[in-house]
């Protein structure tokens, strides 16, 4: 009975996967197939201050934006998981970031960011906060800040909707046995919630990192890598290189510079899962 | 619940079975279709120019008994289409290629060595620029067609206001734009990762006398010349332009001209098109400048449009005969009078088109081609020079100086290595 999703899962992903690897050891062009030329790719990338750039700036990027993301989304979670009004519409409203096209998101963030006509730059000098305009994309650390705000922005109600999605599996009755242990809010949380939580947050955060440190769109729309390719990061150099120049060998080998990272990754992440049976 | 579909092995065996024979059917119908002929093109700013072309391959059809469709894309989406279309020797039977597209897909694509003759014989020789594109290898690899100028757009009543006339040179836009600035209207040319930097920059380097490598790919960058422009560069940032310019995208400097601010700037005609319609008095104001004279002569830059047939393609023939087609007199008149001037011909025959005779504001660029290079220019034209582009090499250096960043010497030599790094010769 698996084998249609065998079939399906060798197609999408396994051909496309051993395509690049053969790619990445290539010095295939667009329209030329290319010669092996074993890990040449991989060593002058290594070299290259610009891919160095990407490197860090990838590592960074997701590193901070899933830091952030995480508590933002439990925070959000716990209070959508309270008993408000109108629960079911915030709880709708919450996912609009994330379900929103990204392009569309990261084009309106472009018109926020502008710093001429940007409604960030405007309310700001309205509210007499800074006498003249913020370059947001036009620094390199403030673009690289700027990039990170929407990924953040765009990631967090997913954090916040798995997390709810957990916390709703979590029995009033252990809550109630630990409130006649003479156990407090903070102490609930620390020893209940976040334990029980924990196989959900390892899910989470595991998901948002392979996405994150893949994230395109974002960067590509906001800065295009820039200013001073200080924003690229794997997927857009990998676009630049191997689509807009043509350089397909050079070009799949940036991709698979993610890969080993993201196995370690996994790696960890279900580890943490498997590992621990979380009894009460 | 009664009649519930359950899955066994043998219907999914069959599903799968019915799905490939569905695949197989699609595909048979695609390549039975073999009197269809199939065009890939950019979309064009100019609406009008897609129809226009739509119209003509319609009509090129009826005279045929073909069909003949024309698929529009987006520049970004090109770039992965040609991609794929070149790696699974499928797609289009014509494709639109942009800049050096055609020495990036020169292996893929079919020689046009006897049409293009033949439009020489009967129009004379193409622009150089053309020939230093198209020509790959001893064969013309795709046909000229016509270019995007990147030429100065400037306000005739802030220019007036401050004494000035049009800048002609160089200098004398640093000196109108100083006197600009202060009345409150900044001049702007992008300093960013964005197409329209590189458009700028390049010429002012050119104009300047400076250049990234050699006729034989020898890095050159590290020139005086290319001291004086970055010093040109900062004192034109610092004394005639705002900050925002480090932010822009390609459509920054339109907005900057259509808000009133911007008294003077580098684009095609699209803020003059795009104020005609929305803000008429303002596009009263309006004019344009051909490529601005630095001390080391007349220098352009801007986009190139040409269009190749894949060597796979099943209509070889058809698709040649399409082409010259698209340069019978009254197809390519028809063609650039749908651009309203946006697209000028890259041969010398098709120059004064009516659009720019009869309309003074875009007559000055008559002969665009002439002053253009290709990005790179004079280091070959192959993907070196494709990769400095799209690596912002060249802003990135200017940027990195007219902002403080580095120093004119780290600037520079950052550049250099990144030249290397690409594959330019080092310089002995």
């Amino acid at each position: 009975m698996i084998t249609p999703a065998v079939i399906a899962l060798i197609f999408t992903v396994g051909y496309p996967f051993i395509m690049a690897i053969y790619l990445s050891m290539t010095d295939a062009e667009a329209g030329k197939l290319g010669s092996f030329i074993g890990l040449y790719n991989f060593n002058q990338l290594a070299i290259s201050p610009l891919f160095q750039t990407a490197f860090k700036n990838s590592l960074l990027y997701t590193f901070v934006t899933v830091a952030v993301k995480l508590p933002l989304g439990l925070i959000l979670a716990l209070i959508l998981n309270k008993d408000l009004k109108a629960k079911k519409f915030l709880r709708g409203i919450i996912l609009l970031p994330w379900i929103t096209p990204i392009t569309i998101s990261a084009i309106g963030w472009k018109w926020m960011y502008d710093s001429m006509y940007g409604v960030i730059n405007w309310m700001l000098i309205n509210l007499g906060l800074i006498d003249h305009s913020i370059l947001w994309l036009g620094k390199p650390w403030l673009a690289k800040v700027s990039v990170m705000i929407v990924n953040i922005w765009r990631g967090t109600p997913f954090f916040a909707i798995i997390i709810l999605a957990g916390l709703m599996t979590i029995s009033e009755d252990v809550y109630d046995a630990a409130k006649v242990d003479g156990a407090g809010t903070l102490a609930k949380f620390w020893y209940i919630t976040l334990p029980l939580l924990k196989p959900v947050i390892s899910f989470v955060v595991l998901f948002s990192t392979v996405m994150t440190i893949s994230d395109y769109p974002i960067v590509f729309i906001l800065t295009r890598g820039g200013p001073l390719n200080s924003t690229h990061l794997f997927s857009t150099l990998a676009f630049q290189i191997g689509l807009s120049t043509g350089y397909l060998g050079r070009g799949a080998a940036i991709s698979l510079f993610i890969f080993p990272f993201l196995l370690l990754v996994v790696y960890f992440q279900l580890n943490l899962m498997r590992g621990k049976r979380w009894e009460y | 619940m009664k009649n519930e579909f359950k899955l066994n092995k043998g219907k999914v065996l069959g599903i799968i079975f019915c799905s490939i024979l569905l695949i197989l059917g699609s595909l048979i119908c695609v390549y039975a279709q073999d009197s269809t002929l199939r065009i890939l093109m950019f979309s064009s700013f100019v609406p009008q120019n897609d129809e226009a072309l739509k119209a003509i391959g319609a009509e090129f059809g009826r005279e045929k008994g073909i069909k003949v469709e024309v698929d529009f894309v987006s520049i970004k989406d090109m770039y992965p289409k040609l991609v794929a279309q070149a790696d699974s020797k499928s797609g289009h039977d014509i494709i639109g290629l942009e800049n050096l597209l055609p020495i990036t897909y020169k292996g893929s694509l079919l020689n046009l060595d006897d049409i293009i003759e033949e439009i020489i014989a009967q129009y004379g020789p193409f622009a150089n620029i053309a020939k230093e594109i198209c020509y790959q290898d001893n064969h013309w690899k795709s046909l000229p067609w016509w270019i995007v100028p990147f030429h100065s757009t400037y306000r005739m009543d802030y220019f007036k206001d401050v004494g000035e006339q049009v800048p002609k040179t160089w200098e004398d836009l640093l000196r109108a734009g100083k006197k600009l600035k202060a009345i409150g209207h900044p001049i702007g040319i992008a300093l960013s990762a964005t197409g329209d930097s590189n458009n700028a920059l390049y010429q002012i380097m050119w104009g300047f006398g400076a250049r990234i490598a050699d006729s034989n790919g020898v890095v050159a960058i590290n020139s005086p010349e290319t001291r004086k422009a970055l010093t040109y560069v900062k004192e034109l940032y610092e004394k005639t332009m705002t900050p925002d310019v480090l932010t822009w995208d390609n459509g920054g400097n339109n907005r900057y001209i259509l808000s009133g601010v911007g008294s003077w700037t580098m684009n095609p005609i699209s803020i003059w098109v795009i104020a005609k319609r929305d803000f008429p008095e303002l596009a009263e104001q309006l004019n344009h400048y051909g490529a601005q004279y630095g001390p080391m002569g007349r220098h352009g830059a801007g986009d190139f449009y040409s269009l190749g047939i894949w060597d796979f393609s099943p209509n070889k023939a058809l698709a040649k005969e399409f082409l010259l087609y698209l340069y019978k007199k009254d197809v390519m008149n028809s063609y650039l009078e749908s651009g309203l001037g946006f697209n000028l011909a890259t041969h010398p025959y098709f120059y004064e088109h009516f659009v720019f005779q009869r309309n003074p504001k875009i007559s000055e660029l008559i002969g665009y081609a002439e002053w253009m290079h290709y990005t790179g220019w004079p280091a070959p034209a192959d993907k070196r020079a494709q990769e400095v582009y799209l690596r912002w090499t060249v802003p990135n250096m200017f940027t990195e100086v007219a902002t403080g960043t580095f120093s004119m010497d780290q600037a520079i030599s950052k550049a250099e290595k990144e030249l290397i790094e690409i594959g330019y010769k080092p310089a002995k």
